[in-house]
């Protein structure tokens, strides 16, 4: 076991990473562009990063080292947010940054690549530590592993860890193969499966306002909980990523992994400690208590929703259909609505309902929790709105409480007013982005923010159904205006239990 | 001798009341759209305690950086060399979040006292702080340190925070040793200021071989050209992490750096402290931009630690023995 350090200070210190090389396959593409590299070169600018790292990246695209630097450098200058380019910092930081072309389905890459990590290690001593980030196109996922483990290189002098990104899986089944396929060459307990949504600050707030504060708890079940909105609302379209989009679909795309890990949080029983895998267990456990609707359920509890054209703001919208590299006759779900049932002693017979969709009428995610109405109206025929909570992801981070106020003047006249903590004014401080705050934790194995395979496999169960239902459903697309809330369906599934869509 | 009418919680309360008033008026016909007008954040009393009538104005732009990361009901203490001065203004320190469409005010009281009558300001500091949050001294330097009546405002803080370093003619660890039964909990600036070069020897000895050498080192030397106290808690803090029987030397030397040296059986490290950390480890060198702290960058650490700092405690038990 390595020794304690027994200077470090938690208290004031930044958490650092440990020596590694981090390795990227995909690092021609986007997510590597717009996201990991500034991520890292963000980290780097913070100190946080070892004097001993170093990155290498892959793709087919031949390259040199230099072109490599010069491509990241432009990334950085353009997508880097809040932060200075500072050009001693990148000098610095780019001469540990290399670049290795090659066919990920060939054997030779791995060899090259294994050579490559023992030089770099023998440069920057990053002990044998190595972190394999797969930014590539799903596809290329168990190629990838299982050419790391021919080559060895999924065991070395230090430690191995492997970052997948999403979708992880197309289906149910599929998810299961692929969780196979890396287990034959990491553990699970190597496997850092990223949701970027898991790394942002609200919803990490989330576990500090419900298990840091005494007063929400309470309440915090069926006898005092209506229902529960969650929305992930974009006024964007698929901006080019038409071919993509059609193969997932917002249920795919958005709601089996983002925002049930969202409703995971939200809904999970308080952990034991703030550990990670006593988190992932709640997490795991709460998306294995979502009722898995039956097949003649499904019309019932989930709507799928395709945009047409329209004029917003007096400019002319395409429908998905007329989107570049979008089939005409594409039944890809571009809005989805879905209600979760809860089958445990803490959310029985408590809706919590989930919708996300392109082109609606602002980029906006919250959970909205409704609570019950005073058991009696005391103030004759006005009408009792509910309380409620919002947690606002984004784009403002931040809590709402809505409540009922008497009117100031005569009589007794009640309104709704709005209690209201802005995350990013009462904290004027940076904060960092879900890249940062979660390649941080993989390099210093911190899996609390990552999912784990179990959580993976639950949220595929939750809606394979629904995919199932709709593989064959007669659509009428599309059947929602882009610029509107969704198609009507989706407010009729909520009329059915009473209740209506908020407008965030 | 009773408060003058401004001196009266209540006035200072409404006064502030008509500020947020007339703010949010002002700002209500000046607005844009529905979003605009000021937002109120407030989460903590942060009283500064100020050396001189520079001093304050200079306090009060350290606040206006610290009200983005802790925005407080700021109350700054003028020391006045007017025997009778006793009065209070209000206002208010507003500032826009890039690309945020409303602006952050916090509010801001400046207290002008008399060492004579700073006594009777307590009565109206506990009636203004702002209710059920913290409060935190922040004694900028010894002036205020030798009035009873300022020892008055101690056990209302959660925090007081000073800097040793200075703090006039009082020995750093005496002054010290005078405050800590007093106070709930301290935060010494003069330690603050080392935890950058805290972290970056931490970092560089996390190296599995040198952490596990650090038991071995028998001798330690820490040089200082200017703050003995620096030296002190670093030499302190140190000490936390080698044999207890190790040989300490704190000694002051001439030059343009200081120095820690550190040496044992199998390791034998060299610091050299200026802009950069220059570190040598068995013959190997490495070099580490060192960051300048500001009041700001240090100040602003510690109002964020507002609990136990069992890590400064112990430091500073280690540091007082020397």
């Amino acid at each position: 076991m390595a020794e304690a350090n027994l200077l470090q200070d938690p208290l004031r210190f930044e958490r650092r990473v440990p020596p590694c090389a981090v390795v990227i396959f995909g690092a021609n593409g986007d997510l590597t562009k717009r996201k990991l590299i500034p991520a890292l070169y963000r980290l780097a600018y913070e100190r946080r990063l070892s004097p001993s790292f170093a990155v290498i990246g892959n793709s087919r695209t031949a390259m040199s080292d230099e072109d490599f630097r010069s491509k990241m450098r432009e990334s950085v200058e353009k997508f880097l947010e809040d932060s200075p380019f500072e050009e001693a910092l990148w000098e610095d930081f780019s001469k540990k940054l290399f670049y290795l072309a090659g066919d990920i389905s060939k054997d030779d890459l791995y060899q090259q690549l294994g050579a490559k990590l023992q030089e770099v290690s023998g440069t920057f001593q990053t002990q044998g530590n190595t972190l394999f980030y797969l930014s590539t196109q799903p596809s290329h996922y168990e190629p990838i592993v299982e050419g790391l483990g021919k080559a060895g290189l999924n065991k070395g002098a230090g430690w191995t860890r492997l970052v997948v990104e999403k979708p992880f899986g197309h289906s149910l089944s599929t998810a299961k193969t692929l969780n196979d396929n890396i287990q034959k060459v990491f553990p699970e307990s190597s496997v850092y499966r990223i949701d970027h949504y898991l790394g942002k600050e609200t919803v990490q707030n989330i576990l500090a306002f419900r298990f840091g504060n005494g007063i929400f708890e309470p309440v915090w079940n069926r006898r005092f909980i209506d229902h529960i909105q969650i929305t992930a609302a974009e006024s964007i379209g698929v901006e080019g990523r038409g071919g993509y989009y059609q193969e997932s679909g917002a249920l795919r795309d958005m709601i089996q992994n983002h925002l049930l890990q969202v409703m995971s949080t939200i809904a999970m029983e308080p952990p034991a400690t703030y550990e990670s895998n006593a988190v992932r267990d709640e997490r795991a456990k709460l998306l294995r208590s979502i009722r898995v609707p039956k097949p003649h359920e499904a019309p019932l509890v989930a709507v799928a929703g395709q945009y047409g054209p329209a004029k917003v703001g007096g400019e002319d919208l395409p429908g998905f259909r007329q989107e570049q590299g979008v089939d005409p006759q594409s039944r890809t779900d571009t809005y989805a609505a879905v209600t979760f049932w809860v089958d445990n002693w803490r959310w029985a017979g408590v809706p919590f309902y989930i919708r996300s969709g392109k082109r609606l009428p602002k980029r906006v995610s919250d959970i909205a929790v409704f609570f019950k109405q005073p058991p009696l109206n005391l103030f004759g025929d006005q009408s009792l709105r509910p309380n409620m909570l919002i947690v606002r992801i984004q784009p403002e981070e931040g809590i709402s409480l809505r409540f009922l106020s008497k009117q100031p003047g005569p009589g007794m006249q009640l309104r709704p007013v709005s209690m209201d903590f802005n995350y990013g004014s009462s904290f004027g401080m940076r904060t960092p982005t879900a890249y940062e705050t979660l390649l941080v934790d993989a390099m210093i194995g911190d899996a609390t923010l990552y999912t784990r395979q179990d959580m993976v496999e639950a949220s595929w169960r939750a809606v394979q159904p629904i995919l199932d239902h709709w593989e064959t459903a007669p659509f009428d697309f599309p059947n929602y205006d882009a610029g509107s809330w969704g198609p009507r369906d989706s407010d009729a599934m909520l009329a059915r239990n009473g209740h209506v869509w908020r407008i965030p | 001798m009773a408060a003058t009418p401004s001196m009266q919680p209540e006035k200072i309360l409404k006064e502030l009341a008509g500020l947020w008033g007339s703010m949010s008026k002002s700002e209500g016909n000046a607005g844009q759209g529905v979003n605009s007008g000021v937002l109120r954040a407030c989460a903590m009393t942060l009283i500064v305690a100020a050396e001189s009538e520079e001093d304050a104005m200079s306090a009060g732009e350290a606040l206006g950086e610290l009200m983005h990361e802790h925005p407080s009901r700021a109350i700054v203490l003028r020391p006045s060399t007017n025997p009778e001065d006793l009065g209070a203004r209000v206002f208010a320190q507003c500032w826009m979040p890039f690309g945020k469409r409303q602006q952050i005010c916090c509010e801001q009281i400046e207290i002008t006292a008399s060492m004579e009558r700073i006594a009777e300001a307590e009565t109206t500091i506990l009636g203004i702080m702002a209710p059920d949050l913290p409060m935190v001294l922040w004694v900028r330097g010894g002036h205020w340190l030798q009035s009873e009546g300022f020892a008055r405002l101690f056990p209302l803080a959660q925090k007081v925070v000073m800097d040793s370093s200075k703090c006039g003619n009082e020995e750093p660890f005496a002054l010290i040793r005078r405050l800590q039964p007093k106070v709930k909990l301290l935060g010494d600036l003069a330690w603050t200021r080392l935890t950058s070069l805290r972290e970056i020897i931490a970092h560089t000895f996390q190296d599995a071989s040198i952490v596990s050498k650090l038991g071995a080192i028998d001798k330690m030397i820490v040089e200082y050209t200017d703050h003995p106290i620096a030296a002190n808690y670093l030499a302190g803090w140190l000490s936390g992490a080698v044999s207890p029987s190790v040989q300490i030397e704190v000694r002051q030397k001439q030059g343009e750096f200081d120095t820690v040296q550190l040496t044992g059986e199998g390791l034998d490290i060299r610091i050299e402290l200026g802009t950069t950390a220059n570190f040598r480890i068995n013959g190997l060198e490495y070099r580490t931009m060192l960051p300048v702290p500001t009041e700001v960058s240090i100040m602003r650490e510690e109002l964020s630690i507002l609990r136990k700092d069992r890590v400064f405690e112990a430091a500073l038990a280690a540091a007082e023995k020397l």
